[in-house]
């Protein structure tokens, strides 16, 4: 049994806007083992690219409330102040982003902007452009001397991709957050920088949060998955027992809304209704409205996470009462 | 860098044929105005044949085209003529003039720059706080003030009440204190605010947070990250506005009789003194030509984007 790098415990998050208090995180509790790809799986507006910049710590603290505890290596994240958090952002905990397109500033070369992060370890100038060489080689980017002296606007998507991850993993950081890495790509790039993380994830022993809506990246790369929905993590379990035992209805429904090839039928099943809005106080479980099977106990109490089989955790009252 | 000089001599090119077009207008616009600068240094009792006389020594007489052709290649020898008023030659009147137009101009931009850009990136980090707002509201209300009024209320409430600055003219550098004001305030809302909507629009930007995520510190994201990007534009305002500031004197320098260009220009058109006109306007047209160019190429040296364009339209 590997240790926990990361433990995450009630973590609530809430930012004031013009509507009233939007709680964007609602006490979520995961944990990331050493070496392993957890990969948070929900819709756009579940919280799960919320919860990647919270372990970060990159929320503005003027405009939102956090509460509960980011345990990383024992230390709790949302108590390090700036000056420490500098610390560990890039070289213990690095993050990639959704768009490659935006995520290089456009003014510097791509080498220079990952010559950067290196050279915040005091490394000497001529072994850390060596090292972004390097670094540009292993993401598997053709011609690494060239490479270095483009600006992002003149790479492609998928090349610009590369250069984040590379310049993210450069300073062989423990854990990498990586936020829809692939969303803005081409499919067949997308399988290669999905096979670049998982290579190099072996190769520096580093433990990946994968945030995606995909469940086809999960399939590909994830050891263990949460399933997040409007703020809430509803199931946890490593991809076979997610995969082949789904409990929650929501994971159920986002199972039989994929896209399979096997299936003749022409229409793809969709789940009825759309996300409870976030500033009102919901009570009881926040799937129920959509939740085909939903019982008066779930308007009621919200449900405990309960360990079903071993490592498999559910939150949800019909799954209570069959047992 | 061989694009740049490219873009450089293409955009000079460009630039002749502005000032030639600017200066053929101006040459109109001065046809057409009523009177006639003849008429307004002889009395109505000078001869006709003196009148005349007179037309032809000034080759008021020719056709505009060939006024214009004299004008240019006289232009092109460094001879503006002579004025018609006081017969000084021109291009003595614009050097006397010219320091003291810099002087004021060139240290009302400055001064502008150098308080407005702090000030901008203040009110973006303290975005919708109390300073943030004060800071705008204070900026665009002087900007809604009138320069003529606001210099007229300096030289009240300083020179006439309080008696301590000069009221008019120049007697070293106290009396540039409240023609610089009268400058500078008016003018700070639009780059203050320029830097801010810039500054605030580059933090909003993913690579910022890229910036934070590889553990660079706050102030290198800042300065590095944030400024450099956001400064671009407003370092081509700088340039964009230098001419206009020369403009914008002929105010300002007439109500503290300022010895410079902009009341040398206002008193040579309204005396219909076209010789000296046409000068200043052929160096405010100029100096725009040069000012925009050094910007498009400052903009092309600090923004490889800008370059890359500059590659596509060529081809």
């Amino acid at each position: 049994m590997e240790k926990d790098l990361i433990k995450v415990n009630n973590l609530s998050i809430k930012f004031n806007t013009k509507l009233g208090y939007v709680s964007a995180v609602d006490d979520i509790s995961f944990n990331i083992k050493e070496k392993e790809i957890f990969a948070l799986v929900g819709e756009s507006g579940s919280g799960k690219s919320t919860t990647a910049y919270a372990l970060m710590n990159l929320i503005n603290a003027r405009n939102s409330i956090k509460k509960g505890e980011i345990l990383f290596k024992g230390k709790d994240i949302l108590k390090l102040n700036e000056r420490e958090m500098t610390k560990i952002r890039g070289k213990e905990i690095a993050m990639i982003f959704q768009n490659p397109l935006d995520s290089l500033n456009p003014i510097y070369t791509a080498g220079s902007q990952v010559y950067e992060a290196i050279a915040l370890d005091k490394v000497e100038k001529r072994e850390a452009w060596n090292r972004v060489i390097n670094i540009f080689k292993e993401v598997r980017l053709s011609d690494p001397e060239q490479r270095i002296k483009s600006y992002p606007h003149e790479l492609s998507g998928g090349m610009r991709q590369r250069v984040m991850i590379g310049m993210m993993l450069s300073r062989r950081p423990e854990l990498l957050i990586a936020d829809e890495p692939t969303t803005a790509l081409d499919v067949t790039i997308q399988s290669q920088i999905l096979d670049i993380i998982k290579e190099l994830k072996s190769k520096f022993n580093t433990s990946v949060l994968v945030i995606t809506h995909d469940f086809g990246i999960v399939a590909e790369i994830a050891d263990r998955v949460g399933v997040m929905y409007a703020g809430k993590i509803l199931e946890i379990g490593d991809v076979y027992q997610i995969f082949e035992n789904p409990l929650h209805p929501y994971t159920q429904l986002l199972m039989k809304s994929l896209p399979r090839i096997t299936k003749k039928e022409g229409r793809l099943q969709t789940i009825e209704g759309s996300v409870p809005n976030l500033t009102d106080d919901i009570k009881g479980c926040r799937f129920n409205n959509r939740c085909p099977y939903s019982l008066d106990a779930c308007k009621g109490e919200d449900s405990e996470m309960l360990e079903i089989e071993k490592g498999h955790y559910v939150a949800c009252h019909l799954v209570v009462k069959e047992k | 860098m061989n694009d740049l000089l490219e873009y450089t001599i293409r955009r000079l090119i460009q630039g002749i044929f502005v000032v030639i077009v600017v200066t053929a207008i101006l040459f109109i616009i001065m046809q057409m105005m009523p009177g006639d600068p003849i008429q307004l240094i002889s009395s109505p009792r000078v001869s006709q044949e003196k009148i005349d006389e007179l037309k032809e020594l000034w080759g008021l007489d020719k056709p505009i085209l060939v006024q214009y052709f004299y004008w240019i290649s006289n232009l092109l020898r460094g001879d503006f003529g002579r004025s018609i008023t006081t017969g000084q030659k021109v291009i003595d009147l614009l050097k006397s003039r010219l320091p003291y137009t810099l002087m004021l101009s060139g240290s009302a931009l400055l001064i502008n720059y150098i308080i407005a850009i702090p000030l901008g990136l203040l009110a973006a980090y303290k975005k919708d706080t109390i300073l943030d707002k004060v800071l705008v509201i204070i900026t665009v209300i002087f900007r809604a003030i009138p320069d003529f009024w606001l210099g007229i209320l300096l030289i009240i409430i300083f020179s006439v009440s309080l008696k301590l600055l000069p009221v008019s003219g120049y007697s070293g550098l106290e009396s540039l204190v409240l023609p610089l004001l009268t400058m500078t305030l008016p003018y700070l809302a639009s780059i203050l605010r320029l830097t801010r909507s810039e500054v605030l629009e580059v933090i909003r930007e993913k690579h910022v947070s890229t910036a934070y995520a590889k553990g660079l510190k706050m102030k290198v994201v800042l300065i590095k990250h944030i400024l450099r990007n956001a400064l671009i534009p407003v370092t081509v305002m700088f340039f964009l506005s230098f001419p206009w500031l020369i403009g914008g004197s002929v105010i300002v320098e007439s109500i503290f009789a300022w010895p410079g260009m902009g009341r040398l220009l206002w008193k040579a058109i309204s005396t219909q003194d076209f010789p000296i006109v046409q000068g200043i306007i052929f160096i405010i047209a100029l100096l725009t030509v040069t000012c925009n160019t050094a910007g498009d190429i400052l903009t092309a040296f600090l923004d490889p984007r800008i370059r890359a364009e500059m590659k596509g339209e060529r081809t």
